[in-house]
């Protein structure tokens, strides 16, 4: 078993989270979304964001609409979705869920 | 200095250099190949083309307007190699089914055929194909090994496979040759899903749903077009296959004959019968080594060159392959050009041997007889000791000689006794040489009583060649003589002009006498008389 992997899957389950939880905070850019990510260490390459934007956005999780650059080609700028909205809660309150629940095992197995 | 080459990304141009382009085109193949499987599969493709785009556009100002290999590099370093990304993909998509799109078709990876530069002996044909087909190689090349030996058609057939198939040499190609296997139950499955694409347009047709803009009468075109597009793949790779199929028996049948291997089977679907072979009927033609060379030569590539280009159309059509680069296509057809040069030359040096025309007559007295009645038969077996055949064809050769059969006999009214003409002519590029010719034709008739022996066959020289060689034979009776016509007879009579007007057919067994109107039937039923024929048509068969 690689450590790499593991580290991996965990990201990947709250990945999504994360970019829900970036677009909640406002309406964001592709790019703008990757450059959070990156800050926050959550992807290495990029690549890995463009399948899972299409997979919300096919699942309406997400909606997009086209903006034009200064500079470079137009944009997708991205927006939640009222049932973005209400899976990101319910994403929420699992995380805060699992949060206490890896607290306390940890915790009680350092005991 | 370095080339550079224009593309396209989201709608901007760049300038890229050659060997980043290459670079480039391999990573966005790689993407393509890696997210085939995904939905949405061209939306993320885009997406990514655009934020590469963002990125060379960062890299890029007044002073540096070329993207270089290393922007690309770079490029590629912050997207991440696909490899990174797909496998989690993958299992995404795997284990969920919950995204229930209406494009239910989801195109595989498609497998190719290329030929496999990291195992090959030769071209890497075998090593490729093994790849496609997934057998080991080593199989194939055992096979083509073989046939190499065997009459030649394997070499054909590999050199069309080399010529053809292109190498993979970028790594999207390589993963194309390795991509999903392809056997009967894939075709049909493809086959299916194309089916299915168009039974959905259908059905969203029906339902007069007009998404993405498109009106009712749209859709329908773009459905009709759909179902145009799946028959004509079927029939394109059913006619492909039949090219190949036929493209390689011709092949064999070509070699066989040439290679004077000859199975009779093949043989003699063709020649009906005949037990002889193609060197052996070039040498009763062609006087000179160098005519004949020139002919099978010529002859050849003749057949060979459009069996080629047929086996060719038929692999491209089956396996979805680019046509052939010009320079191969040319090179064929001028070749194929030679060879009509070379037949044509070949006839009009032929067509010299046979300017002139000329014969000789030979008259054989006929001996007086007992009885009052001749009979007329065919020495059948005239050819029997010669030559070891059970079902004689109408030209048998021995070592030095030539047999032929199609003698023609008539029956004419003599005013001086009874005799025969025997008029043999033959070809030749002068009138002295075809006379020399016409005298060294053999027939024979021999006499034994009452009974009048024709041959089946005349005989000449195999040094004289088939030069039209040709035996008329005619039989002179005067008025009264009685002539039995037999059975066998029907084989050499030709035409014979009686009061009746019967065909040769209806001649023989009966008998027949000279009278002063013509030859008359003595014993032919009054039904078969017929009155008096059209003369236009009798003449007509005189000819």
């Amino acid at each position: 078993m690689k450590i790499e992997n593991t580290k991996a899957q965990m990201r990947k389950g709250v990945l999504e989270f994360c970019i829900l939880s970036i677009l909640k905070n406002g309406d964001a850019y592709a790019s703008d979304i990757i450059e959070k990510l990156k800050d926050a260490k959550m992807i290495v390459v990029e690549g890995t964001l463009y399948p899972l934007l299409t997979r919300l956005k096919n699942a309406d999780l997400l909606s997009y609409r086209w903006e034009e650059s200064k500079s470079g080609p137009p944009r997708k700028y991205y927006k939640l979705t009222q049932k973005g909205e209400d899976f990101l809660v319910e994403l929420q309150t699992t995380w805060e869920d699992l949060q206490k629940a890896v607290k306390i095992t940890t915790t009680t197995s350092k005991q | 200095m370095n080339k550079t080459i224009n593309i396209n990304l989201a709608g901007i141009i760049f300038h890229v250099d050659e060997d980043a382009y290459k670079i480039l085109s391999a990573y966005l193949d790689k993407i393509k190949i890696a997210f085939s499987n995904s939905e949405g599969k061209d939306e993320i493709i885009t997406d990514i083309e655009a934020r590469i785009a963002e990125l060379f556009q960062q890299k890029l100002s007044d002073k540096k307007e070329v993207v270089s290999v290393a922007d690309v590099n770079e490029v590629i370093e912050v997207m991440g190699k696909p490899e990174d990304y797909i496998d989690e993909e993958m299992e995404e998509e795997a284990s969920n089914n919950t995204y229930t799109s209406s494009n239910t078709y989801r195109n595989k990876t498609k497998k190719r055929v290329f030929r496999n530069p990291d195992d090959k002996v030769l071209g890497g044909v075998c090593g490729g194909l093994g790849e496609y087909l997934e057998i080991d190689p080593l199989w194939l090349r055992l096979g083509f090994g073989i046939s190499f030996f065997f009459f030649g058609t394997g070499f054909l057939l590999y050199i069309a496979l080399w010529a053809i198939i292109p190498e993979a040499t970028t790594t999207a190609e390589k993963l194309q040759m390795k991509g999903e296997r392809i056997n009967v139950s894939n075709i049909e499955k493809s086959i299916k899903e194309e089916l299915e694409a168009v039974q959905e347009k259908l059905k969203d047709f029906s339902k007069k749903q007009a998404p993405k803009g498109k009106n009712a009468i749209e859709k329908f075109f773009d459905l009709i077009g759909n179902l145009i597009t799946l028959i004509f793949k079927l029939v394109t790779r059913i006619i492909g296959f039949a090219f190949i199929v036929a493209g390689v028996l011709a092949a064999i049948f070509l070699f066989t004959n040439l290679g004077g291997g000859l199975p009779d089977v093949l043989y003699n679907m063709v020649a009906n019968g005949a037990n002889v072979n193609i060197t052996e009927i070039l040498d009763t033609i062609f006087v000179s080594n160098l005519h004949t060379n020139l002919t099978l030569i010529g002859a050849t590539l003749f057949i060979i060159i459009p069996a080629t280009s047929i086996i060719i159309y038929g692999i491209r059509l089956l396996f979805d392959i680019k046509p052939l680069n010009h320079s191969i296509r040319v090179s064929l057809g001028s070749l194929w050009g030679i060879s009509w040069v070379l037949l044509i030359i070949s006839t009009i040096w032929l067509m010299r041997d046979f300017r002139y025309n000329d014969g000789v007559t030979v008259t054989q007295k006929i001996e007086p007889i007992q009885s009052d009645v001749y009979y007329l038969n065919v020495n059948k077996n005239s050819l029997s000791d010669i030559v070891d055949e059970s079902e004689p064809f109408y030209l048998d050769l021995t070592e030095d000689a030539i047999y032929m059969d199609g003698v023609d006999l008539d029956i004419h009214k003599s005013t001086e006794g009874t005799y025969i003409d025997i008029i043999a002519e033959s070809q030749a590029a002068t009138r002295f040489a075809a006379k020399n010719k016409a005298e060294n034709i053999q027939y024979n008739i021999s006499q034994q009583d009452s009974v009048l022996l024709f041959d089946e066959y005349y005989k000449f020289p195999l040094k004289d060649k088939l030069r039209a060689q040709n035996v008329e034979v005619s039989l002179y009776i005067p008025v009264g003589t009685k002539i039995y016509l037999s059975r066998d007879s029907r084989d050499i009579i030709y035409d014979i002009k009686n009061v009746t007007n019967m065909w040769d057919h209806e001649m023989v067994s009966h008998l027949w006498e000279m009278t002063d109107k013509g030859l008359t039937c003595l014993d032919c039923e009054t039904e078969v008389e017929i009155t008096e024929k059209d003369t236009n048509e009798s003449n007509f068969f005189e000819e």
